[in-house]
C-alpha cells in the first residue's frame, strides 16, 4: 500500500536531485505506471514552477524600474542619456532615497533597541516564526474535525482554528486540541488564553511528551510583561532539568540569556 | 566586465548584481535587435528584460558552467529566438507577453507544458505563503541558493536547520494547494 507521506517525500527528494541513480530510474519508471503517484508528482512540479514565476515576476519588476530609470537615475543605469543633466536636479531627485534611507535606519535602530539580539522576546519571536506557525496533519489523531482546525490554523485563521480546537477539547477532553488551542491563541497574541492552555496541560502528569512548560515559557517570553522573563527562565530551567520537550532549545537560550 | 567575473557576480549576486548585468549589455542589444528585426524600441526592452532573467536563471541552474561563446553572442542568441517567435506568432501587432515568455522559457522549459487549470491554482497558493517560508523556498528553487548560503542569509542555525524548514515550507504549500484546489471546485459547483 502507498504511503502518501513517504510518496511525497520521495518527490521533493527527485526535484532536490537527491535521488541515487538507481533510485531516480526505480521513480521515472514508476512515473509510466503509477497515475496517483504522476498526479502528486505533477502538483509538486507546477508548484516548484509557481514559485520560479513569482521569482522571475519580481526580478522581472525590478527590471522595469531600472528601465524607467526609477532605482537609479541619474546613473548609468538610467534609460536616458544624463550627461546634460545638472546637477541640482540630480540632487534633488535623489532627496526622496535619501529620506526613505533615514526612516529605514531609525526603524532598524529602534528595533535593535527593543528586540536586543538575544533578549527573550526576540528569541520566542523567532521560535514562533520558523517553528509553530504551521501545524502537521500528520499528526492529528485521525480525527476529521482536528484535521479541519489545522487546516484553518495553516491558513492563519487563528479564530476559526480556535473554535473548533476549543469545543474539541470540550466534547473530548483532547490533548492536542488543547495544545492546540494554546498555540492558536499564541499565533494571535492572545497571551493570557494562550498561558491558561498551557498552564492546564503543565499540570497533566499523564502525558508522556508534554509540551505545555516549553511553550508556556514561550509564551511568558512573547508577552513579556513585568516578571514574565523571570517566571519564564525558571520553567526553562525545569525544561531542561526534566529534559522535558524543547529542552534543546531552552539550554541554548538559557545560554544567550 | 570579464565574461567570468559576470557569471561569479550572477551566481553571488542578487538584484543588484542582476542591475550591473543589465546594465553592461542593454544598450548594445537594444540597438542591434531594432535594426535586425522590425520590432519597436519598447519591444526590445522587453525581449531584452527576459532575455536577462533566461540567461540568469541558465548561469545559476548550472546550465552554463562553461561558455562555449562570449556573454554577448549567447544573449544574442536567445533575443533571436525570441524576436524570431514573436513575429512567427504574431498574426496581428501584438504587445510582446513577458510573463507567457518567463513561463515557456524559464519555468516550463524542456518538460511537458502546465497544464493551466493547476498552475493557476498552484500560483495562487504560492501568493498566500507568507515570508519567511516564501523567501526560503524561492531563494531555494528561483535563486538556486545552497543550504548553506539560505542558513546564512536567512539566519538558521546551519543547512540542515534551512534543509528542515523547507520541508515544512513545502508541507505548507502542499496544503494551500489543497485549499485552494477545493475552494475552486466549491466555486465550480455553485
Amino acid at each position: 500500500m502507498n504511503d502518501p507521506d513517504y510518496d511525497i517525500e520521495l518527490i521533493e527528494r527527485y526535484f532536490d536531485q537527491d535521488l541515487t541513480s538507481d533510485e531516480r530510474a526505480l521513480f521515472e519508471r514508476r512515473l509510466q505506471h503509477d497515475e496517483g503517484f504522476k498526479r502528486l508528482f505533477d502538483r509538486e512540479r507546477h508548484l516548484i514552477g509557481a514559485i520560479k514565476l513569482e521569482g522571475a515576476l519580481r526580478d522581472l519588476e525590478y527590471l522595469r524600474e531600472i528601465e524607467k530609470g526609477a532605482l537609479f537615475q541619474g546613473s548609468h543605469y538610467s534609460s536616458n542619456n544624463d550627461s546634460g543633466s545638472d546637477s541640482q536636479s540630480r540632487l534633488r531627485r535623489l532627496i526622496p532615497y535619501a529620506l526613505s534611507a533615514a526612516a529605514c535606519l531609525l526603524i532598524i535602530a529602534m528595533a535593535i533597541f527593543y528586540f536586543k539580539p538575544g533578549s527573550p522576546q526576540r528569541m520566542a519571536s523567532k521560535y514562533t516564526e520558523e517553528n509553530l506557525l504551521y501545524l502537521s496533519t500528520t499528526m492529528a489523531d485521525g480525527s476529521d474535525s482536528l484535521r479541519l482546525g489545522i487546516a484553518a490554523y495553516n491558513s492563519s485563521d487563528y479564530e476559526r482554528a480556535r473554535n473548533i480546537f476549543e469545543s474539541i477539547a470540550q466534547e473530548t477532553g483532547s490533548l492536542e486540541a488543547m495544545k492546540n488551542l494554546g498555540l492558536s491563541y499564541l499565533a494571535s497574541g492572545e497571551y493570557d488564553k494562550a498561558l491558561h492552555q498551557f498552564d492546564m496541560l503543565s499540570e497533566r502528569d499523564d502525558i508522556y511528551v508534554n509540551w505545555g512548560p516549553f511553550y508556556k515559557a514561550v509564551t511568558l517570553m512573547m508577552r513579556s510583561a513585568p516578571g514574565d522573563e523571570d517566571v519564564a527562565k525558571e520553567v526553562l530551567q525545569e525544561v531542561v532539568q526534566k529534559q522535558l520537550p524543547g529542552h534543546r532549545v531552552a539550554s541554548g537560550w538559557l545560554d544567550r540569556w | 566586465m570579464s565574461d567570468s567575473s559576470i557569471i561569479d557576480l550572477i551566481k553571488n549576486g542578487g538584484q543588484p548584481a542582476l542591475g550591473k548585468v543589465y546594465a553592461t549589455y542593454r544598450s548594445e542589444f537594444i540597438s542591434w535587435m531594432t535594426k535586425a528585426y522590425p520590432i519597436s524600441e519598447d519591444d526590445s526592452k522587453d525581449v531584452y528584460q527576459v532575455t536577462i532573467l533566461i540567461f540568469y536563471d541558465n548561469v545559476r541552474s548550472g546550465k552554463l558552467s562553461e561558455m562555449a561563446s562570449s556573454i554577448k553572442t549567447y544573449l544574442f542568441g536567445i533575443g533571436k529566438n525570441l524576436a524570431r517567435e514573436h513575429m512567427r506568432k504574431a498574426k496581428r501587432i501584438t504587445s510582446i507577453d513577458q510573463k507567457k515568455w518567463l513561463r515557456e522559457h524559464l519555468v516550463e522549459e524542456s518538460q511537458e507544458p502546465f497544464d493551466d487549470n493547476v498552475f493557476s491554482i498552484a500560483r495562487a497558493a504560492v501568493s498566500r505563503l507568507g515570508d519567511p517560508c516564501r523567501k526560503l523556498v524561492e531563494l531555494y528553487y528561483y535563486q538556486k541558493k545552497s543550504m548553506e548560503e539560505i542558513s546564512t542569509l536567512l539566519n538558521y542555525k546551519n543547512a540542515d536547520s534551512a534543509k528542515n524548514q523547507k520541508y515544512k515550507c513545502m508541507a505548507k504549500l502542499r496544503q494551500l494547494y489543497h485549499e485552494q484546489e477545493h475552494s475552486a471546485q466549491t466555486t465550480t459547483t455553485l
